[in-house]
């Protein structure tokens, strides 16, 4: 059975589906950190990326520069129909083991952040 | 000017590995000017250049540190790390002050040896094999001094040394150099025989090199190979370069080509900007038609320095041993203008790189740098042996239990293993930082010449020096301790809550203090001694041997000499 989608690799994943054609690395560094405030090391998000390309799930096309970049060129990414479905398959775990403990899991979880402030 | 990044996040970034280096490193200036520095001013913004330029070579280098590889089971060996870095994060002020003083060590360390290695070590770039090349002078035994050579006799001493596959002479100049359109510039150049370039190996990147033809014949026509710097620097590396007059301390010159942008000449401090053929020397240096300075004529002794390829299966010494023998028939035959090699024996040196001269200059420097890192860095070991003792005395009880649930010495050894590890890594990164900071004190006392400040680099073979220091440093102060206190039989130990470790601790405490002493004066009275030395000596003086570096333009050159 393929290995499922760690965390921060959806969270890659996500980042390029919404760019559509703006999923280079500053962008998808500024997505993350936008929807779910982690600041990610820029070399980060390539080692996260060449695994992900080195499975199928994305592909990449090196592209126009900007002044404020010294003359190097962007890396875009694409998200391939492969990732698409792995990101998809888990997702769809995910909400499915979810469905219905949403309430107990915020239940609990609260207990856990009031114990650890007494 | 316009604002840049921090130099040591950019110097770090530069230990990515290629493509991603561009990738990143565009990334971070792109976010660092277009948002976090308008928005953070340029101390914050700066900070934040650094934080992302160590988080994101960590996220290459440390496995396990950067995103997460759900699915891949950890190896035995990782919990033992996992444990050690949750022991470092418990004591974060031992940590940082483990890493700082390491880092001390370890950045001296590596500004010394990115010195040595850019001056001693590092293989001369676009030379052909140059494990066969040499170099010989000319030189008197009872001073040293040297002797500069005709082009008669280099070809006769070549024609009869058979373990001579190639000799060429060369002489350093420094040339005025303008055209049409070209505000002229001084140019560092070399006039070299016809072999030059074929005994080193070098082919033209744009264009053609010089013809033996060129090279030798007393009429040869005034034609220059540029360096690929001097041709982007100063022709906007404009292709229609190849083929321009260009006047040459007043007179014409023919641009003939371009040399591969890695040869930058034959020594490893070297940043040549062009090339002229031998048969221009007298024209260039003296003016057409003195008598006795022709390029044939047997005592016109132009070339100062030379370089021999030798032949398959050939030493320097046997090439020395015939390059005597030679020279000796050369005095008997012309003893006229040959009288001087009497005396100035031809003496081969294997490989190219540093001119000897220089070579026996630098040596007492970097003798006495290397002596003061080495003690430097075993002050810093016994600093950090003597902060894990003292740690290892506060953890004897934890050890204990550990041992009395089972965990095997072994287990123990490697959890301290992997501490001193996590301590040298980032040790080692700071450590490049610091030795920055102290190359540049370096350059500025004056007692390196520029071109080694211009060619010492923090690049990846400095990086792997720091890592592998880090490393060696860490373990071997790392383990010790642990070896010491781990000594003890498991269930005395957990009686004792490890109290009869802290004996032999106190008393290997009592031995690293007593070295560390005895070190930091050694170090003290050592640095005094060299500093009284070389402090009168530091100022640029003229060549001593006028004749190895030609002033050939109006304002004469002076020349770095290290203190002796």
């Amino acid at each position: 059975m393929p290995r499922g989608l760690g965390e921060f690799e959806q969270l890659l994943l996500f980042a390029v589906l919404r760019l559509g054609n703006h999923a280079y690395g500053v962008r998808i560094r500024q997505e993350i950190a936008s929807q779910t405030g982690k600041d990610v090391a820029a070399g980060a998000v390539y080692t996260g990326l060449d695994r992900l390309q080195a499975r199928g799930f994305v592909s990449s096309v090196e592209a126009e520069t900007a002044p404020s970049r010294g003359g190097r060129r962007r890396k875009y990414y694409h998200l391939e129909p492969e990732g698409a479905q792995a990101l998809e398959a888990t997702y769809t775990n995910v909400r499915s083991m979810a469905e219905g403990t949403l309430d107990a899991l915020h239940r609990v979880a609260s207990e856990a952040e009031s114990g650890a402030r007494r | 000017m316009s604002p840049r990044p921090p130099a040591v996040g950019r110097a770090l970034l530069r230990l990515l590995p290629r493509p991603h280096r561009d990738f990143v490193a565009g990334d971070l200036e792109e976010e660092f000017f277009d948002s976090v520095l308008p928005r953070r001013g340029r101390l914050r913004a700066d900070f934040w250049f650094l934080g992302q330029a160590v988080r994101s070579v960590a996220s290459f280098v440390i496995p396990g540190r950067g995103p997460d590889r759900s699915g891949i089971p950890s190896p035995p060996l990782l919990r033992e790390a996992r444990h050690a870095v949750r022991g470092l994060r418990r004591n974060p002020g031992f940590s940082a002050l483990a890493v700082v003083t390491l880092a001390v060590g370890i950045g001296t360390a590596t500004s010394v040896f990115s010195v040595a290695d850019a001056v001693l070590l590092r293989t001369v770039s676009g030379v052909g094999e140059p494990e066969e090349l040499a170099t010989v002078r000319f030189a008197r035994e009872k001073d040293g001094s040297e002797a500069p050579v005709s082009l008669p006799n280099l070809r006769d001493l070549g024609d009869a040394s058979p373990a001579v596959a190639a000799i060429a002479g060369y002489s350093r100049a420094v040339l005025q150099i303008g055209a049409d359109g070209l505000r002229a510039r001084r140019a560092w150049s070399q006039i070299v025989t016809g072999a030059y370039f074929e005994l080193l190996g070098v082919r033209a990147a744009r264009g053609r090199l010089f013809t033996w033809q060129e090279a030798e014949s007393p009429d040869g026509p005034a034609v220059v190979v540029l360096s690929d710097a001097f041709w982007r620097s100063t022709f906007q590396g404009d292709p229609s370069a190849v083929g321009r007059i260009v006047r040459i301390n007043g007179l014409p010159f023919t641009v003939v080509g371009v040399a591969p942008p890695e040869f930058r000449g034959l020594e490893r401090l070297d940043s040549l900007d062009l090339w002229v053929p031998a048969s221009q020397h007298v024209a260039l240096r003296h003016g057409r038609g003195i008598p006795g300075w022709e390029l044939e004529g047997r005592g016109a002794a132009h070339f100062a320095n030379t370089v021999i390829r030798l032949a398959s299966g050939e030493g320097p010494d046997e090439a020395q041993r015939q390059l005597r023998a030679s020279m000796a028939r050369l005095v008997e035959t012309y003893p006229d203008h040959n009288e001087v090699y009497r005396e100035a024996l031809p003496t081969v040196d294997a490989g190219i790189g540093l001119a000897p001269q220089d070579q026996a200059r630098l040596n007492p420097i970097l003798r006495v740098l290397a002596g003061l890192v080495a003690v430097i860095l075993l002050v810093t070991c016994a600093n950090v042996a003597n902060l894990l003792v003292l740690r290892g005395i506060r953890r004897g009880e934890e050890t204990a239990l550990r041992r009395a649930l089972g965990a095997a010495r072994t287990h123990l050894v490697v959890q301290h293993l992997a501490e001193a590890l996590f301590l040298a890594l980032p040790a080692a990164i700071l450590g490049l930082g610091i030795a920055v900071g102290v190359n540049e004190a370096l350059w500025s006392t004056g007692l390196f010449p520029p071109g080694v400040a211009k060619h010492t680099a923090i690049d990846v073979r400095v990086f792997a020096f720091a890592a592998g220091l880090g490393v060696l440093t860490a373990t071997t102060f790392g383990l010790l301790p642990a070896l010491l206190l781990g000594g003890e039989g498991r269930r005395a130990t957990l009686q004792t809550g490890g109290r009869s470790s802290s004996r032999t601790a106190v008393a290997l405490q009592g031995g690293l203090s007593v070295a560390q002493l005895a070190l930091t004066l050694a170090l003290v009275g050592g640095g005094r001694r060299s500093g009284a030395s070389t402090a009168s000596s530091r100022r640029p003086v003229r060549a001593s041997h006028p004749s190895a570096t030609s002033p050939c333009s109006s304002r004469s050159a002076t020349r770095w000499t290290p203190p002796a």
